[in-house]
Order: C-alpha cells, then sequence, then structure tokens
C-alpha cells in the first residue's frame, strides 16, 4: 500500500481539524475513499485514536480507519 | 413477480440506500415483515422481498437492498444492490426506487442519490432519521430539497413509524419523476470526452444512454491500460478510450477524482441551499463513549469484560430457568407413564421421542441470553467498534477488522456469519473468513458444552462472584477464537496468500437499544431452536431410539440390549478410530448422530442412557452420565478428562451439514465445503488427542 510522503491523517490528533489535500494509495482504494467522503478538499476530524488506528469523521459520518491507510490521506490546515 | 389487486400502478420498488441508514427498519414498517435490523453496516448482505400494500388495496412487491455507497460495487453484498439498479438482474429495471438518506448525515448520502438520478430511475427519496437530524441541530428545507434533487422527498422516522403512510402514499402515486440527470458540473473537456464515450458505447453495445454513461464514467476513472473488464467492449471503443486517457492525463486532470470531487460540489451546493446546522461545537454522547470504548487500553477490557459477563449470565443466570424446564419435561414424562401401559409404544414416547427432545430444549434460556447479548452488541452501534478495537490483532494473522463481525456473529450461528462475509471486499479475506468462521462456537454447540460442564466442573465460584463453570464455557469460546484466528494466519499464509485489504468501516452513532428489537430477535432465534427440536431433533431421536431398542436380545438387560443393537453396533465399529481420544462407544453413537447438527449429541446420549436405564426419569442425564461404570473395569466411563475431550472435539468438528450447505452456495461448489469439513475434523481429532495424552500424563484418567 503506498503512502502519502507529507502530512498525512496517520499524525493527525484527536480534536483537530484538516482538509484532505491528496490521496496517494491504489486506484481502487482512491475511489473507495473518495466514493466515502475522503475527496480532495473534504474537512476531516479527528474523534480518537487506538491501536494505531484513528477514528475520524467526514462529511458528518464517523468512521474507524487502519493507519497503513490513513497514511495515504495526505491533508493540510483548514 | 408482481401482483396487482387492483388497477396496476407500481409494480416492484427496490429500497436502496448507504448501509445502516434504516432501510431494513423501513422495510419492515411497510411490508409488515419482521426482517433483522441492527445498528452496524452490513446487516442485510442479501435481498430480501415483501408486499406493500397500499391504501386503495392494490400492492407493490417490494426489495430490500443490501447498503452501498455508490453503484461501483466493491463487495459481494453491495453488487446485489449495484445489479438491481443497472437493470442487470433478470434484466429489469424496478417500476420505482426509493432511496433511503439519513438525514443527520445528508452530506454523505446524497453522493448515492446523485448517482441513482444519473441511471434516470422514477425516484423518491425517504429523509429518515429526521427527529436524530434535528436534535443534532440539523434543519432539512424538504421544499428546496425535492426542487434542487427534482424528486419528492419524504420526511419519516421508521424506528417511530411516523411519516410510513405519506412515505406509502407518495410511493402510490403514478408518474414518478426521475430527478435531473447530470445536475453536476465537469471540466468542460472531461465533459467532451465523456460524451463522445457514451456515443461510442450506445452504438457500438446498443446502451440506453444511462448505462452509457454510467459505463463512460467507469471507464474514463479507470487506470492507464485496459479496463479489467476490458473484453466486453470493441476494439473501437478501447481505442478511443486510451486516446480519452491520454489528452485527459495530458491536461493534467486527475481521472479517478473528478467524477467524485464535481458529484461532492454539487451535494455541498444542495446542503449549503437546503441544510441548516447549528454547530454546537461540544464533544456528542458518541464521542465520549468512544473516547473509552476504543481507548488503547479501556477498549480491549471493556470488550473482554462484556465478553465475560455474556458468559457468566449464560451459564448461573439461566440455571434455574434450565431446572424448571427440565422438572416440567420429568413430570409430562411420569405423566406418560402412568397413562400409556408398558411396552414398546411407552418406551418410543419416554425414551425415545422424550428423552431426546428434553435434553435439548432445557438449553433454551441460555440461547436466549445469548441472544440477549448478541443483540444490545449489535443495537447499541458496539458491534462496529469491536471490529475497530480487533482489527490490530486481525491484522497479525493476515485478515482486517472486518473480518470480525462475521466471526463474532459466528457465535450465534456460522450460516449468518458465513453470509457477512460478503461486506469483504478482498476475495482471498472473505474466502478465509467464511473457511474459519464454523470454528467459532455456535449456539448449536452451547448444549453439548453446558452437559459436560454440569457433569463435570465442580460448583465452585471464584473471587466471590466468578463461577468456574462460567470460567469453563468462556474458554471453549475462546479457544474456538484461538483456533479461527491461528487456522486464518495458516491460510493467509499458505492457500490465500495476500496482503490484508484496507479497513475503513463505517461507524454509527451510539443509541440506546431497543427492547422490541431485540425481543424479537431472541423470539425468532429461539423459536427456531424449538421448532428445530420439535422436528429434526424429534425425528433423529425416534430413529435413534429404534437403533438402539433394535433388534431386540432375549433375557437381556438394558446395558447389553442397547450394547448388541444398530446403534450399539455402529458405535462398536467406529470405536477403534475415537478410542484414542478416550471416547467410548456410546459417545460414538453421539458422534455418528450429530453429525448433521451438532446438539444432536445430547438427544442421543438423553436417548441412549434413557434406554439403558429403563427411563428412569428420576435421575438427570447428567448425574446418569456421571454414573455410568465401565463394566468390565468398574471405573467410571465418563471422567472430567473425558467431558473436556468431548468438549475440545465439538470446538473444532464441523458436524453441520447446513454450514456446508451455506459454503457451497457462497463459494459455488463442492471444494471449499469440502476441504472445510476435513479440515475441522482433521483438527478435531488431533487436538482431542494431544489433550487426552497430556490429561493422561497429568493423572486425569
Amino acid at each position: 500500500m503506498k503512502t502519502f510522503e507529507g502530512q498525512s491523517l496517520a499524525h493527525i490528533l484527536p480534536g483537530q481539524l484538516f482538509r484532505i489535500r491528496q490521496l496517494a494509495n491504489h486506484p481502487e482504494v482512491c475511489t473507495r475513499l473518495r466514493e466515502l467522503g475522503f475527496c480532495e478538499n473534504a474537512v476531516v476530524r479527528c474523534i480518537t485514536k487506538g491501536y494505531g488506528n484513528i477514528i475520524c469523521e467526514v462529511f458528518n459520518t464517523r468512521f474507524g480507519i487502519d493507519s497503513l491507510t490513513a497514511s495515504s490521506i495526505g491533508i493540510s490546515n483548514v | 413477480m408482481t401482483q396487482t389487486a387492483s388497477a396496476p400502478r407500481i409494480r416492484s420498488v427496490a429500497l436502496v440506500g448507504n448501509p445502516n441508514c434504516g432501510k431494513t427498519t423501513l422495510f419492515n414498517r411497510l411490508t409488515g415483515l419482521r426482517q433483522k435490523v441492527g445498528n452496524y453496516p452490513g446487516v442485510t448482505v442479501e435481498k430480501k422481498e415483501g408486499i406493500i400494500r397500499f391504501a386503495d388495496g392494490s400492492i407493490a412487491e417490494m426489495l430490500d437492498l443490501p447498503g452501498t455507497y455508490s453503484l461501483i460495487p466493491h463487495s459481494p453484498d453491495e453488487s446485489i444492490a449495484t445489479d438491481i439498479l443497472l437493470g442487470r438482474y433478470k434484466n429489469e429495471n424496478p417500476d420505482l426506487v426509493v432511496c433511503v438518506v439519513d438525514a443527520s448525515n445528508l452530506e454523505r448520502h446524497l453522493y448515492l442519490v446523485t448517482q441513482i438520478i444519473d441511471r434516470q430511475l422514477p425516484l423518491v427519496i425517504a429523509l429518515n432519521m429526521v427527529d436524530i437530524a434535528e436534535e443534532n441541530g440539523v434543519n432539512i428545507n424538504k421544499e428546496i430539497l425535492t426542487k434542487r434533487l427534482g424528486v419528492p422527498v419524504v420526511p419519516v422516522v421508521a424506528s417511530k413509524g411516523i411519516g410510513i403512510d405519506n412515505l406509502k402514499r407518495v410511493i402510490a402515486e403514478a408518474n414518478h419523476p426521475v430527478g435531473q440527470s447530470r445536475q453536476w458540473k465537469l471540466p468542460s473537456l472531461v465533459d467532451q470526452e465523456l460524451n463522445e464515450l457514451m456515443g461510442l458505447l450506445a452504438d457500438h453495445h446498443q446502451l440506453s444512454a444511462p448505462i452509457a454513461f454510467h459505463e463512460s464514467v467507469l471507464l474514463l476513472s479507470s487506470g492507464n491500460g485496459s479496463p479489467t473488464n476490458g473484453n466486453r467492449y470493441s476494439q473501437q471503443v478501447l481505442r478511443h478510450l486510451q486516446q480519452d486517457h491520454n489528452r485527459l492525463d495530458a491536461a493534467g486532470i486527475d481521472r479517478q477524482s473528478v467524477f467524485v470531487e464535481s458529484r461532492f460540489q454539487l451535494v455541498r451546493e444542495i446542503c449549503a441551499s437546503a441544510v441548516e446546522k447549528k454547530e454546537s461545537g461540544k464533544p456528542t454522547i458518541s464521542d465520549r463513549i468512544d473516547h473509552f470504548a476504543t481507548h488503547k487500553v479501556w477498549g480491549f477490557i471493556i470488550f473482554l469484560i462484556f465478553m465475560g459477563l455474556m458468559f457468566q449470565a449464560m451459564f448461573s443466570w439461566s440455571e434455574i430457568p434450565m431446572l424448571a424446564i427440565s422438572n416440567g419435561f420429568d413430570w409430562i414424562g411420569l405423566q406418560v407413564t402412568r397413562v400409556l401401559p408398558a411396552g414398546p409404544l411407552q418406551d418410543l414416547i419416554v425414551n425415545g421421542a422424550f428423552a431426546g427432545v428434553a435434553a435439548v430444549v432445557t438449553f433454551l434460556p441460555q440461547i436466549l441470553f445469548l441472544f440477549f447479548f448478541l443483540g444490545i452488541l449489535e443495537d447499541t452501534g458496539y458491534m462496529a467498534r469491536a471490529a475497530f478495537i480487533m482489527d490490530r490483532l486481525m491484522g497479525k494473522v493476515g485478515l482486517s477488522g472486518k473480518s470480525f463481525i462475521p466471526l463474532l456473529s459466528s457465535f450465534a450461528c456460522a450460516i449468518p456469519g458465513i453470509m457477512a462475509t460478503r461486506t469483504i471486499d478482498n476475495p482471498r479475506d472473505r474466502l478465509v473468513t467464511m473457511l474459519v468462521a464454523p470454528l467459532m462456537s455456535c449456539s448449536a454447540r452451547l448444549p453439548v458444552y453446558t452437559l459436560m460442564i454440569a457433569a463435570f466442573i465442580p460448583g465452585i465460584t471464584l473471587f466471590g462472584f466468578l463461577s468456574l463453570a462460567g470460567l469453563t464455557l468462556l474458554s471453549m469460546y475462546l479457544l474456538g477464537l484461538l483456533a479461527a484466528l491461528g487456522t486464518a494466519w495458516v491460510f493467509k499464509k499458505t492457500l490465500a496468500k495476500g496482503t490484508p485489504s484496507f479497513f475503513i468501516m463505517e461507524l454509527p452513532q451510539y443509541r440506546l437499544p431497543s427492547v422490541q428489537s431485540i425481543g424479537r430477535q431472541m423470539f425468532d432465534r429461539s423459536w427456531q431452536f424449538v421448532k428445530r427440536a420439535g422436528t429434526f431433533i424429534l425425528g433423529v431421536s425416534i430413529v435413534l431410539w429404534f437403533l438402539a431398542s433394535y433388534p431386540r436380545t432375549e433375557n437381556a438387560t438394558p446395558a447389553e440390549q442397547l450394547q448388541q443393537s444398530f446403534a450399539g453396533q455402529a458405535g462398536k465399529i467406529i470405536e477403534p478410530v475415537i478410542k484414542p481420544l478416550g471416547f467410548d462407544w456410546k459417545i460414538g453413537i453421539g458422534l455418528i448422530g450429530s453429525l448433521l447438527q451438532r446438539e444432536v449429541f445430547v438427544s442421543t446420549m438423553g436417548t441412549i442412557y434413557n434406554i439403558q436405564d429403563a427411563g428412569d426419569g428420576s435421575v438427570s442425564l447428567q448425574q446418569k452420565i456421571r454414573d455410568e461404570r465401565d463394566p468390565e473395569t468398574g471405573k467410571p466411563s465418563f471422567t472430567l478428562l473425558t467431558a473436556i475431550c468431548v468438549m475440545v472435539y465439538y470446538v473444532f468438528a464441523m458436524q453441520c451439514f447446513s454450514t456446508v450447505a451455506i459454503m457451497r452456495k457462497e463459494t459455488g461448489g463442492w471444494k471449499w465445503p469440502v476441504f472445510q469439513f476435513a479440515y475441522m475434523t482433521t483438527l478435531a481429532w488431533l487436538f482431542t488427542f494431544g489433550v487426552y495424552r497430556v490429561g493422561l500424563l497429568l493423572g486425569g484418567a
């Protein structure tokens, strides 16, 4: 699985808001992520982190996401 | 497929929507059926059919489809929904699509709506959970939403039955609009290429405009080179597609994101005009619960406490109702012996039918407790959190957290567990999960474990509240879980090599469990259990009584008669195979009898011990097993070690024909079910042999 080299969703801390900038993963995974709401320009909020994975909220929906996939989602400040 | 009582208007209605948006709850309200509902994504994995009745007496067929996030399927359950929406199922389109949208998550759910509108099917939006949206400070202007989407929008609260009549009235109306297609704006170059490709597909493959549009979007957003389903298209289409890719790539357009982003841009515009939201900024109840429930330390502890409580309840709290049922059956048996004269008929009813059925039905309270706790897991929204917590552990064996929900569901029964694997997108992960799911201890194993524990595990309480019996039961379930994980690891290293799929799962808002929903599930599952006892197990018990009572031997004691019966002879034939496990020929009869269903082991034991003791109903089956002596050595036939070995054998052994049948259906052949049966039986023998030998070394005999 590819990972994003810059600041990624895996680095986000609980309570922080960021904007998704780029997805760096296999095309099918990127398509699914975008369809779930993890598309470029969407705002994402971290709820909590546990077991290396993270729980975040995008478009008002909460997702549990593994750390490797989270590290393929590039983010920037809102 | 379709029936009408009066003038036909709408004949078939498809209910679609994102996972966990309340489709099945609405389906149950509209059709009066009682399909299973739960608060986690992936409860519905196959289409369900029902009949909706309108106020004027007309009816229509209603399909409840598995949830899908988009019309591009990523897993087998999503394919079911998309095939129907794309007209691939029986080459028919539904007359009307009702898209269920969660009002509290409107922005995300409207993405699918834009795809269905582009599909140009008559559409009605059921805006569900408007009460929760209002509680969250979300106010949706229905009129603006209707105008922007171009289709009727009906607010409902499916869980409370609010707005259902209005929705039925709107569904019954004729000439539903199809909505305004392609309101979303693409960059002009993409738009141009899209239109050209659509034209080519329509000409070369005789596709309707909406289907040509759908396929064009898929093709343009696919990776470079031939698409995976490229052999479906003509060479001219493929050549044109390659040129399209080149032009769009040269223009610096991200083909994979442009379509999704454009749709979401439209969704944002619609929501900006139709939705008012008051941000409280305060953490929600779900935020606070998740802080602990998914915490790296507390999360696992909370999960273990819940499971421990479940097994404690299943064993200790069910003791009194179990005793009451057992006494009730004994009393009825006694009445029958008083009414009927002694002879074969009385023997058949008391020792055959009654003993077998009673031995199984006694465990009904435990089944009820199991489904009560599983219902709480499913209804509160904790199920998806359990998958999240377990993702790391599942990753160690090569699977993802998505596999944990099917495994947890298999505690109830492997059949829904295997079907729940349809939500797993990675085919290798799905196969491995299906192969190991029956290792999770299902409710049919419960009577076997309980019988052995009640007979041989001392009634000791640890730390003042933990019974040793409950802990033993928990260990059997843990052994099944560890066996499933260990086997999955081996399979992922050998049969189904590959990295685990990514884990991303929607986590629903927590909610209080619905007494009605859990009560209904408990009733339905226990009724199934009782029905099985009254039909299959009753039948097997009668057949077994015959096999254990004939041929008749003159002047033989009941024990000698049993030994020389057909069943006794069959038990003797397999005895050499099971002797190394510490099992005698009577357990052999139980193993053969329970090949089709595990709980038949208990009814078989009930029948043969009753025959052997000439129907002495004053002594429980546990007591009879405990008192059993080897006629040659005079030593107990059944010991604590034998009981442990029986439990270990049942942890691993397949012994369930229905699971074999569902594996055949889900894998499309006999290869994997036969493999599964073989590997589980082999593991059962090897592990039981190991436990027996170690037990003997420790002086367990």
